[in-house]
């Protein structure tokens, strides 16, 4: 773990929460086993992992094993400063019985033969790799390069560890992420034998999602059986109370629009906030930002927002074999269609994601077109991209919330969270998604309304949902924005030292939702 | 939630969109009467920023290449006079390559902004900072323009905008890219009438000045001489350069630049000009303009364009000289 924090005030955080979950925690009647992850370098995130598994403790006493550990392809992509001993003292500070450093054990126990399919290894090995190679598809040789076998042979090594893992009598498997091969294979692994999965969310105070195996119909990826669960319990529990609830769904849209509660989180400062309210407003804006990109205003604007390329690919229902591919051909179908105009915009951190260059040389390749403009994201302010677009585009970004809740419509060209709770047109396949596109276009040409009211009243409600519904509120975790580290310290120093445990909505939140099996954490008791 | 102000607008295409960007718990606009002085980003009738940080004593600071501030106003359906004060100061030039990053050895360059207003061309600017031994001054612009019948009156809502302009090729390396990028927009003045008396002509601080729209083509162009410009302070960035001992070496070493640059300044003409050329370019499209030298006196020039300005004109001198300063006399 990664951890820039004063060395006593780590101190102080380890005593205190080892005093507070030894007195909270039950011990165990039997073998069982929670079995929690604590690969991430933040430590808001295992965070999150550790106060969701103690709360399941309490409710079904077990004892925690921990899996952490980094390989260096992880250790230099993304965490140069991973430190397993700091992972070690949090773990045993937050009751875990045992902590394994999974890397070591694949790297000494060298090839494994898991029984996991062919197909599920080669899928997690593939997004892994372009992932930390930072490439938005596989080159033309992988299969040929070392780092790829080596790739391959981890994957082998990490399920064969996990399948050993998942023989014990194993309670849930907690963990930060679904993607990936150190947490892709161990979600895959839990599937296959009927382990409920729990989902933490790095985002808000405490928020998880839920893969019960009573619900899992295997049919789609991890996020996609989710997808389907949260629309129905959209649909069920939140839609049909959307009376009861606009006030609230009315608040967070506001706050959404002024960027409190941090809508897209990876935009702040002055130009995440937004001032329009009408349309006369919108034309009047309008007119002054179509000349900086060469547009005429009054022909539609078609905004495509880009993904961050490597970002776990193959993740949920996509209908492109890659999010450069969705791009690209999107970009290729705007070239021969001028009768619009196109807004092809770079994620603000695909520096992390990208080492290619794949933004730029495809702005090179159209650069001739005068209806189209390629732009870094932050060049735009929020003002200014929803004074332009009349249309969105992405695959699961999340502008296909946040446009329809102020009446933008948005097609995805694939699934994401909230994509079956009806805010956006969600297409099918290739082939529907650019027919979509070109009625799209002629309608808003003939001045039709795209987004209906009652897309509008969903999307607002998914944000509540989002940031409220679905977000506990508990001392045990403080939300995301404490920060930096001693803060974020000091804040659970005062809570396992100074406040009652009974009672905490964690542990009532927690139960409800896993006698339940729902699909998410809810703040409230939806049934009352 | 009813969709406020869906009917609000005008014609054309994709009108639709906006009808819901109100919640129910957004306040109603305040709107200001004629006339109009705002001088604080805190202002409620200054509604809409994009690519602007709102200031306090200030109306705010431009964040990107391009900056724009919408007011309320309720016009009246008849012409309105617009000013706008711009400033460029020690931290607009910080703020500028802090995004720009320049080169280390390189001059700081004047500055050429386009005024916008609803969305039309109304004027340009051209700022340089005044070089001291210690420091530089602060260097103000004004832009004054008509904004005719009707622009004003319907939704009552003017945006003015700092943008990028459309350069010709011989300002190349004269001018800062990004220009707009940290400037200050001071103040807005709308008025329905004009002040009785215009500002008098200042000099620019660099070889270029700007002929606003309308003006005579027929212009005397004064030409003094100024201190050069050392390059752009540099912020901090890197752990080492950020600690404290570091940081008074390198001021030591910018004031030690500044200081060599401005020595070097002394050695100029006193009254410059003669053998000079002018070259002009509108700045609407950075078409080069054709212009003509009627006269030469010591440090001043007559200068004829084939036609009054129907846009901003960039006027230059032909040979660039970075201790040269250009006033426009009308």
């Amino acid at each position: 773990m990664w951890l820039n924090a004063n060395n006593k005030e780590l101190q102080w955080f380890l005593d205190s929460a080892a005093v507070y979950w030894e007195k909270n925690l039950p011990e165990p009647a039997d073998d069982a086993v929670i079995l929690v992850e604590a690969f991430h370098q933040d430590i808001r995130v295992t965070l999150r992992n550790f106060a969701y598994a103690n709360a399941l403790r309490k409710l079904r006493p077990a004892r925690m094993v921990v899996f952490t550990g980094v390989e260096d392809a992880w250790r230099k992509t993304l965490w140069s400063g991973f430190d397993v001993g700091i992972v070690r003292q949090i773990a045993e500070a937050f009751g875990a019985s045992e902590t394994i450093d999974v890397w070591e054990f694949v790297r000494q126990n060298g090839q494994g033969s898991p029984d996991l399919d062919e197909a599920t290894l080669a899928e997690n090995t593939n997004a892994t790799y372009c992932r930390l190679a930072k490439v938005p598809a596989l080159p033309a040789n992988y299969e040929q390069r070392a780092d790829y076998r080596q790739r391959r042979r981890y994957a082998d090594g990490l399920a064969a560890f996990y399948e050993g893992q998942f023989r014990q009598n194993v309670v849930a498997l907690v963990t930060s992420h679904v993607d990936y091969d150190q947490w892709g294979l161990a979600v895959e692994v839990a599937r296959r034998n009927d382990v409920p999965i729990i989902h933490t969310q790095q985002t808000g105070c405490m928020k998880a999602y839920g893969l019960f195996p009573e619900n899992d119909t295997h049919t789609g990826t991890f996020r996609a059986e989710l997808t389907e669960q949260i629309g129905a319990a959209f649909e069920t529990q939140v839609w049909s109370r959307r009376d009861e609830l606009r006030p609230a769904a009315e608040l967070i849209a506001w706050r959404a629009k002024v960027n409190l509660g941090r809508p897209s989180w990876w935009r702040g400062g002055a130009t995440a906030s937004v001032d329009l309210n009408n349309p006369a407003e919108r034309a009047r804006l309008r007119s002054s930002v179509v000349t900086r990109l060469g547009f005429d205003s009054d022909r539609p604007i078609i905004t495509v927002f880009n993904h961050a390329v490597s970002d776990a690919l193959g993740t949920n229902r996509e209908l492109f074999p890659s999010l450069a591919e969705w791009f690209s051909q999107t970009a290729a179908f705007a070239a021969e269609h001028p009768e619009a105009q196109w807004l092809f915009l770079e994620h603000p951190s695909q520096a992390l994601y990208d080492a290619t260059g794949f933004f730029d040389s495809l702005a090179k390749q159209y650069k001739k077109h005068k209806h189209i403009a390629f732009r870094p994201s932050a060049t735009l302010s929020k003002n200014a991209l929803w004074s332009l677009t009349d249309l969105g585009v992405t695959v699961r970004g999340s502008v296909s919330n946040e446009l329809p809740a102020y009446g933008i419509p948005v097609i995805q060209a694939g699934w994401s969270e909230w994509s079956s709770c009806g805010l956006s047109t969600v297409v099918d396949d290739a082939e529907a998604y650019f027919k979509t596109l070109e009625e799209s276009i002629n309608q808003i040409r003939e001045g039709a309304d795209l987004v209906t009211e009652e897309q509008v009243r969903r999307a607002r409600l998914w944000l509540w949902l989002y940031r409220s519904g679905t977000d506990v509120v508990t001392p045990l975790v403080p939300q995301w924005e404490v920060w930096p580290a001693d803060v974020l310290l000091k804040v659970l120093r005062a809570t396992f030292r100074h406040i009652e445990s009974d009672a905490d909505p964690l542990y009532a939140a927690v139960e409800r939702m896993w006698t339940r099996k729902e699909p998410m954490l809810t703040r409230t008791d939806w049934s009352a | 939630m009813d969709a406020q102000g869906a009917d609000a607008d005008p014609d054309g295409l994709v009108r639709v969109i906006g009808a819901w960007f109100t919640t129910e718990y957004d306040e109603p606009r305040a709107i200001l009467d004629l006339p109009v002085e705002v001088d604080s980003g805190q202002d409620d009738a200054l509604c809409i920023v994009d690519q602007v940080v709102r200031g306090t004593g200030i109306i705010g600071r431009v964040t990107g290449e391009f900056g724009a501030v919408a007011l309320k106003i309720r016009g009246r359906g008849r012409p309105v006079h617009v000013r706008v004060d711009l400033q460029l100061d020690e931290l607009s030039t910080r703020w500028w390559n802090d995004r720009v990053q320049a080169p280390r050895l390189q001059a700081e360059r004047p500055r050429l902004v386009l005024i916008r207003a609803q969305g039309e061309i109304r004027g340009a600017a051209v700022l340089a900072r005044r070089q001291g031994w210690r420091a530089a001054g602060s260097a103000h612009a004004t832009v004054e323009f008509e904004l005719p019948a009707g622009e004003l009156d319907g939704d009552g809502l003017l945006v003015v905008e700092l943008a990028e302009a459309p350069r010709p090729s011989w300002s190349d390396g004269r001018v800062s890219p990004r220009s707009a990028l940290g400037l200050r927009i001071d103040t807005i003045f709308v008025r329905e009438t004009p002040p009785p008396t215009a500002a008098a002509p200042r000099p620019t601080g660099c070889d270029l000045a700007v002929l606003q729209p309308g003006d005579p083509a027929a212009f005397r162009l004064d030409i003094s001489t100024v201190p050069l410009a050392p390059p752009v302070a540099r912020t901090p960035s890197t752990p080492l350069t950020r600690r404290r001992p570091p940081r008074a070496a390198f001021k030591l070493g910018r004031i030690a630049s500044r200081v060599v640059v401005r020595a070097g300044s002394q050695a100029l003409p006193e009254r410059p000009g003669a053998g000079l050329g002018v070259l002009a370019a509108d700045l609407r499209n950075g078409e080069p303009l054709a212009v003509e030298v009627t006269a030469r006196r010591p440090g001043s020039l007559d200068v004829r364009l084939a036609a009054p300005p129907a846009g901003p004109v960039l006027i230059g001198l032909d040979a660039p000289h970075p201790g040269l300063s250009c006033r426009i006399v009308r």
